[in-house]
């Protein structure tokens, strides 16, 4: 069930209706899980199971780790819960790629053998409420949460339908103290939750797919006919297309929470005014980035030994976060390179230049850098990364693949998005849109609604929904 | 103004103002000619597909020549006791869905099957098993209920369906009034004399285009093959109290070059022996032209629809 789609509005009304009808806050939070598994289901029921699986699974041994007495148990039955989870992950998200990669590397070997074709089916969210699940078990293990004593609660934490499927990556300690007691409504909270939901609906239905995506395609589905600057824009566009994509899908999962009195974590903060990469993984996929900041990096030992290890570090993390995103060399490729960035970042600052670029400028540098990653996240092949990277530094078609007017309309469009970044880097949107007066709210709200209900039908899915 | 007062003010303000864009959108979009138009979808394929199995069905069946040159509401205004389903796709093989239908022992209505000479002629056809494949492919319940609701949307108010409407995306219509894309495109992006020429320059590289994928020479020997298949299906569906009837579109000239009506249209239609019509056969009909040498403009829809189904009426199909 896609946010943008009339059965979802009927299934949030349905849900609103019974959410703030006059039954106790435990009903509620029944009639809230039933919900969740039938956002859930409504995609593939049987994959419900593994939603069970990962619930159950981690749910008795954080209990276990709690009460165990020796850290061996505990390191036991953490086992357990990673085993299990990245098990599950590991067979649907990565056999596939795994089986793939052991063939290429036999072939190169002289060696030669064929595994048939798993054809094994992705469950929609799984690397999300994975990672949710498992932060749960890690919390507990490492000392900073209690093993929470209501299922229900817990059950609701994992799958809690606004953010099931494509996140926000919510930490058991925020979200599981809000089941306590029903949040107290907010007349402020309904009215921002509904305006995200509606401009995360513009930002995907009409800047992602409408507007951004037709130029993305189009030239990555013709990387070998690309010249410099059509290459250059669908990077661009590509660029447009993935942020309106995925920070219109949080905005709507934060709207469709705050609704309802949840507060479910920021995961954008115009990350293409980001001055530098340390910088713009604080702004994208936020949740994301601290998960693997809190639970990958820090393990290993953070900055804490040593230039090298610190670097090393830097390194695993974006490897493994490119993989987290999907099951192919192009996303561990870009992964790599901002590995890569942020190396060279930590690098340019122990230089400790006296001067350096206005934060425009460095924000435009960094943006630029991004899309030249972007260019691995999107493409299918390393050869069409490849045709895509020649055209872009100057050896590609000689004949136009884009028309001037559509050049135009992506470079205005990417600048329009990049300016909004940058005006909003340091400020409040929230707090910006709240103050206006109401008429002068339901005039931006009306037109993006319009838009939203006209658009054409694209039937794209969110993107991050395949990871 | 208290917090709650500032929620109904802006939700009030939001749900008027959109209402207001709405409706003056739907106003714009019919007073162009736009009518209410179901968007290509494989959803709303299986949709039609199972009113189709209503005995008093009438399925509309054949490629995005048919899907955007048949007016459903003028089909339910004509046929008040039949159920119009559009079973006609973007890219489909009328052939395909004919063949299904012939196949499906639910089927017993009637079948209206647009006939594209070059559909016939299997080295121009299009590959029939991936069509087939993809409409029984497993969609997700959500994503079937979605569009069970949106057809029926679509099917009421014209700007639901904008790759059918006037604004604000004219460029991804599929039936325009006029030559699509390139129309007005770039209108004061060029100097006058480029703009006059450019869409013109396009207009015919894109024929150009379509001559040679789509009418190449027909083998003879293809297309008695295929009528003996044609003519074996109907007879199924005849069998099971069903009738089907065989439409040829208003085309591109070289269509008519490459197939004269009295070598091709005129022998296949006698040798099926159903009711048929080419748009030829009206008078109102026969001057029509194609806006992109493929596709009918949307002013013409209703009079196209009218005028076919009258000449099969009038021919005793039992409409």
């Amino acid at each position: 069930m896609k946010f943008n789609s009339l059965v979802f509005a009927l299934f949030f009304c349905a849900v609103m209706a019974v959410y703030y009808s006059p039954i106790a806050w435990r009903h509620k939070k029944v009639v809230l899980l039933v919900a969740s598994y039938g956002f859930y289901a409504s995609w593939n029921p049987p994959f419900v199971v593994l939603l069970w699986i990962s619930t159950l699974v981690d749910w008795f041994v954080a209990r276990r780790i709690a009460g165990a007495d020796s850290i061996r148990a505990k390191r036991g039955f953490l086992g357990l819960s990673l085993l299990v989870n990245l098990g599950l992950l590991g067979y649907f998200k990565y056999a596939g790629f795994f089986a793939e990669t052991a063939e290429a590397t036999a072939t190169i070997f002289g060696a030669s053998f064929a595994i048939p074709n798993l054809e094994i089916l992705l469950p929609v969210g799984i690397s999300f409420y994975t990672f949710q699940t498992l932060s749960y078990t890690l919390d507990v293990y490492h000392g900073r949460l209690k093993p929470w004593n209501s299922f229900l609660d817990y059950a609701l934490y994992v799958t809690f339908f606004p953010q099931l499927v494509a996140g926000p990556i919510v930490r058991a300690r925020e979200f599981l103290p809000q089941c306590a007691a029903q949040p107290e409504f907010s007349w402020k909270n309904l009215d921002w939750g509904l305006a995200l939901l509606v401009f995360g609906l513009f930002q995907k239905v009409v800047l992602a797919d409408t507007l951004f995506a037709p130029f993305a395609d189009e030239v990555f589905a013709s990387a070998a006919a690309a010249d410099t600057a059509s290459a250059w824009a669908g990077t661009f566009a590509f660029a447009g297309q993935i942020l309106c994509d995925f920070s219109g899908y949080s905005a709507c999962a934060i709207g469709v929470a705050l609704c309802m009195g949840f507060k479910l974590p920021e995961n954008f903060r115009c990350p293409y005014a980001a001055v530098g990469f340390s910088d713009f993984w604080r702004r994208w996929h936020i949740s994301l980035s601290s998960w693997l900041r809190d639970y990958l990096y820090i393990p290993l030992g953070g900055n804490r030994r040593g230039l090298a290890r610190t670097l090393a570090n830097l390194m695993v993390v974006m490897l493994l976060g490119g993989l987290w995103h999907g099951a192919a060399w192009t996303f561990v490729v870009w992964g790599a390179l901002h590995g890569l960035f942020l190396i060279a970042e930590r690098g340019i600052r122990s230089l400790k230049l006296r001067r350096l670029p206005p934060p425009f400028v460095s924000a435009q540098l960094t943006f630029l850098a991004v899309c030249i990653a972007w260019v691995f996240f999107r493409a299918e092949t390393f050869a069409d990364a490849y045709a895509i990277f020649s055209a872009m530094f100057g050896f590609g078609a000689e004949t136009p693949l884009l028309s001037t007017m559509k050049l135009a309309q992506i470079f205005a469009l990417i600048a329009g998005v990049n300016l909004f970044c940058f005006y909003f880097r340091d400020r409040s949107f929230r707090d910006f849109f709240l103050q206006l007066p109401a008429l002068g709210r339901a005039v931006p709200m009306a037109i993006a609604l319009f838009l939203v209900l006209t658009a054409p039908i694209q039937d794209r899915a969110f993107i991050y929904f395949q990871f | 103004m208290s917090d709650r007062r500032q929620f109904l003010t802006t939700t009030i303000g939001t749900l008027i103002l959109t209402i207001g864009l709405c409706l003056g959108y739907e106003a714009l979009a019919r007073s162009r000619n736009y009518p209410p138009h179901v968007s290509e979808n494989l959803h709303l394929w299986r949709h039609w597909y199972q009113k189709s199995l209503h005995p008093n069905s009438v399925a509309f069946v054949g490629d995005s020549r048919a899907h955007t040159a048949y007016d459903l509401a003028t089909a339910r205004q004509l046929l008040p006791n039949r159920i119009p389903c559009m079973l006609a796709k973007d890219s489909s093989d009328p052939f395909v869905v004919l063949e299904r239908l012939a196949e499906d022992s639910r089927f017993g209505g009637i079948a209206i099957v647009q006939i594209a000479m070059d559909r016939i002629d299997p080295p121009n056809r299009l590959p029939l098993r991936n069509f087939v494949a993809e409409m029984e492919r497993n969609f997700t319940p959500a994503d079937y209920a979605n569009d069970v609701m949106r057809a029926a949307l679509q099917d009421r108010f014209a700007m639901l369906n904008p790759n059918c409407a006037p604004i604000p995306y004219a460029k991804a219509a599929i039936s325009m009034r006029s030559l699509p894309p390139w129309d007005g495109q770039f209108r004061g992006y060029f100097s006058r004399e480029i703009e006059v020429r450019l869409p013109e320059e396009i207009a015919q590289r894109q024929l150009a285009e379509f001559r040679t994928r789509v009418y190449a020479q027909p083998d003879p020997k293809g297309i008695e093959d295929w009528t003996q298949r044609i003519q074996a299906w109907i007879q199924q569906i005849e069998g099971r109290g069903g009738s089907v009837a065989v439409v040829f579109h208003p085309c591109d000239s070289s269509a008519d070059q490459v197939y004269p009506r009295d070598q091709f249209w005129d022998k296949f239609a006698d040798h099926l022996g159903v009711p048929s019509f080419h748009y030829t056969d009206d008078p109102r009909t026969a001057g029509m032209t194609t806006v992109d040498g493929l596709h009918i403009a949307s002013d013409d829809r209703q009079l196209l629809t009218r005028a076919m189904l009258e000449s099969l009426r009038k021919q005793g199909l039992k409409l």
